[in-house]
């Protein structure tokens, strides 16, 4: 994994920004980016975006609702982001990069979600009410 | 390039909005006036209609170049700045999300845009000095004077946003269209309560440009 960048790049001029990105579990992760990116032979920016663009683990209906905002101190950057469109992930690139960017919900929503949890406030009936309610 | 609708609104903006920090390099590290012309028109020839700047970058000069760039065509562009930042440093008034500054800062970008109004005008970060219900109403007087279209806030804690939302909600008042927030493989805490949020009363979009 590469992270010097040429010149005047923002990560070079704000060390406090590099600082708190360069940690070796964003490499463990950018390292499947840039791996993903190679197989395809797309560049990493492109599967960062892509990875963006196709989240849904909130709720299908959020898929497409996410518009990212690119950035770039040069034309072939911006050209190289614009073409995250001519490509998606496949189901299972997007299962491998969920896999090694997850991260702990916390409190409330992981003890809420536990089953010990469920069953005292559904009280065995869970499994039979068809949830069209959910956001999650 | 397809578009989307901004949250619950009908309006349509591209699949990728540009993002203009970059643009100016007064803070050290973006490109020169020639380099963010071509990169608007590469972003543009794509069929990129969303321009996302603030007045604070670059200490306006994102905004002045944006409004060169857009001016022989502004009405198709969805024209997005921000308001929050302290623009005199040592005055209090002149930062934070309160209605003076908000109609400084107002007045500032669009003079700086060279337009007379904002499609889409976002608060740029929560400032808890100031009383949500000031905030939303200020805004509102916005939109009703024909200054912006379109609300958004950026950098929030989730609780604020869905109690601003709410309460402009119930008292008739613009309510807020989108949430930029901070999203990507390395930072994925927003899908604790941000994102549910967002899924349930806006949109989001992601800010992410760490050229």
């Amino acid at each position: 994994m590469v992270v010097t960048q040429e010149g005047n790049s923002r990560l070079e001029v704000q060390n406090e920004l590099a600082n708190r990105f360069l940690t070796d579990r964003n490499i463990l992760i950018a390292q499947e980016v840039s791996k993903i990116a190679k197989e395809i032979q797309c560049s990493a920016a492109q599967v960062a975006l892509n990875w963006v663009r196709q989240q849904n683990i909130i709720a299908a209906a959020s898929k497409n609702k996410i518009i990212p905002i690119i950035g770039a101190r040069k034309e072939t950057q911006i050209k190289d982001n614009l073409a995250c469109l001519e490509f998606e992930l496949t189901t299972e690139q997007m299962k491998t990069l969920n896999e090694v960017s997850k991260i702990e919900l916390g409190f409330p929503h992981d003890f809420l979600n536990s089953e010990r949890l469920k069953d005292i406030i559904y009280g065995g009936t869970y499994s039979l009410i068809r949830n069209t309610n959910a956001v999650r | 390039m397809k578009y989307s609708l901004l949250g619950k609104s009908g309006l349509r903006v591209s699949e990728l909005c540009l993002g203009a920090m970059t643009f100016g390099e007064e803070w050290g590290w973006g490109a020169s006036k020639e380099e963010c012309h071509k990169i608007f028109n590469a972003y543009v020839d794509a069929g990129g209609n969303f321009i996302d700047t603030a007045n604070k970058y670059t200490e306006g000069t994102s905004e002045k170049y944006i409004g060169e760039f857009i001016e022989s065509d502004r009405d198709r562009f969805v024209l997005a700045t921000k308001y929050t930042s302290n623009t005199r440093r040592g005055d209090p008034n002149a930062g934070g999300n309160h209605r003076k500054n908000m109609t400084q800062s107002l007045e500032a970008s669009l003079k700086r845009l060279n337009t007379d109004y904002i499609d889409l005008y976002w608060v740029h970060a929560w400032d808890p000095l100031t009383p949500i219900e000031e905030m939303m109403r200020a805004l509102d007087d916005m939109v009703r004077a024909g200054k912006i279209l379109y609300i958004g806030i950026s950098d929030a804690p989730a609780w604020i946003v869905s109690q601003a939302n709410t309460v402009a909600n119930l008292r008739g008042w613009t309510e807020f269209t989108g949430l930029q927030i901070e999203y990507s493989l390395i930072e994925r805490t927003p899908e604790r309560e941000l994102l549910p949020m967002a899924s349930a009363l806006v949109t989001f979009r992601r800010w992410c440009t760490h050229r």
